[in-house]
């Protein structure tokens, strides 16, 4: 169960949402709505601790990730940002082992990369894939670390409406499995039991 | 396998994908250090006598090209949040980057000096002046890495690095130049941990911006 109390979020003088407040449980989807520059990529990185909230904590299993929970929460979020964090030079595949390094878990992989099709370009440089293609190796992510909590920001940009479909079907299963999963977007999403948060409701 | 060895391996990896990056370093060490040469005129001991300076200078020089890309790649592509977020030290993944860095950029300078030192007739203080550059150019390598985490993110950096980074190379320049290997160690072992830290810190708020 991941908790945000209270938390405000300024860059320079513009306070961009303050005082917010959830709560998102096991199986459950949180949709993070909001205009643009309105903070969903902000939240979502103080989600991550990649960034701190000017105010407020965020408290996973009733214990401060920010402490010596840190390396604890890390090790059960799995973000997929704007940047598809691929290297060009490398392979698919040589992208995905790398993450995979870095989790100690390589076992998921090949089932990773089937689902999302990248069987046929997974021996292909990043670099001479287009960016739905890439997005998509980056979305495998998902499938081939182990992970408790998606942090997803736009995720299904550049995407064909396959790969929207099936995107939306892994983040449902993720959620009846009981993993949870916080995303931005713009677009219509279709999941089914989520909660919809829009930030404009907590702008200053 | 560790951490570390992961980020330094793949680092390797990408640097022998890419291809040019050492050849060029290598390449401008030679043509910098040739420039002097000619420059100076071709007395023997003249050349003699400036000879460890200009191949000090000219390694330090070709060590700053590389100093951006220390970590502006793996930001600029999202994969520095991402290593980040898997729950390792950050020192750990700093040092990792040092190391990389320095065994792709400053190593291979390293490799031809003693090519260099032939051509200014001190054959006889080659291994002297690779065992200053086996230990001044890590340090270089960590001062740059402060420079480049600290404008990291930064648009139109320009030449801000070298002004940030240039004065702090000077002492190990002259304990260089002078082959002092103990007060370049000495720097090493102080540079390192306050090097390291400081470009923690740098990167940790660059990647929350």
């Amino acid at each position: 169960m991941l908790t945000l109390k209270n938390i405000s979020c300024k860059r320079g003088e513009k306070t961009l949402f303050k005082n917010l407040s959830f709560t998102i449980g096991d199986r459950c989807a949180l949709v993070i709505r909001g205009a643009n520059g309105s903070g969903k990529t902000s939240l979502l990185n103080i989600i991550a601790c990649l960034s701190s909230p000017s105010e407020g904590e965020i408290l996973y299993a009733n214990e401060n990730v920010t402490g010596k929970h840190w390396k604890e929460y890390c090790s059960i979020i799995q973000y997929i940002g704007h940047k598809n964090a691929l290297k060009p030079q490398l392979t698919v595949l040589e992208n995905l082992q790398f993450w995979a390094k870095l989790r100690d878990s390589d076992e998921r992989l090949n089932a990773a990369l089937s689902f999302f099709d990248l069987d046929k370009y997974k021996h292909t440089p990043c670099g001479k894939l287009s960016q739905g293609w890439q997005k998509k190796a980056a979305l495998a992510r998902l499938l081939a670390l182990p992970s408790e909590i998606w942090l997803l920001d736009e995720p299904f940009t550049n995407l064909d409406e396959d790969t929207k479909l099936k995107l939306n079907s892994i983040i449902e299963t993720r959620c009846e499995n009981g993993g949870s999963v916080i995303l931005a977007t713009h677009g219509a999403v279709n999941i089914n039991n989520s909660v919809e948060l829009n930030l404009e409701d907590f702008t200053a | 396998m560790s951490i570390a060895q992961t980020l330094i391996k793949q680092d390797l990896v990408l640097a022998f994908k890419k291809g040019s990056g050492a050849s060029n370093l290598i390449i401008f060490f030679i043509i910098s250090s040739v420039l002097f040469a000619f420059g100076v005129g071709s007395k023997p001991e003249l050349l003699q006598s400036i000879g460890t300076g200009v191949i000090w200078v000219s390694a330090l020089l070709s060590s700053m090209i590389a100093i951006p890309k220390i970590f502006d790649e793996d930001f600029e592509d999202g994969s520095l949040a991402l290593i980040f977020l898997q729950g390792h030290l950050s020192e750990v993944i700093i040092i990792s980057k040092i190391i990389s860095h320095w065994i792709t950029s400053c190593l291979p300078l390293v490799i031809i000096t003693p090519f260099l030192c032939m051509l200014f007739n001190i054959e006889d203080n080659t291994v002297n002046i690779m065992l200053s550059l086996t230990i001044g150019t890590p340090i270089l390598c960590i001062i740059g890495a402060m420079g480049a985490a600290l404008t990291l993110g930064i648009k139109r950096v320009g030449n801000l690095i070298g002004i940030i980074i240039l004065p702090l190379y000077i002492p190990t320049l002259i304990f260089g130049v002078n082959s002092n290997i103990m007060m370049l160690f000495a720097i090493l072992l102080i540079m390192l941990p306050i090097g390291v830290v400081a470009c923690s810190f740098a990167v940790k708020t660059a990647l929350g911006e």
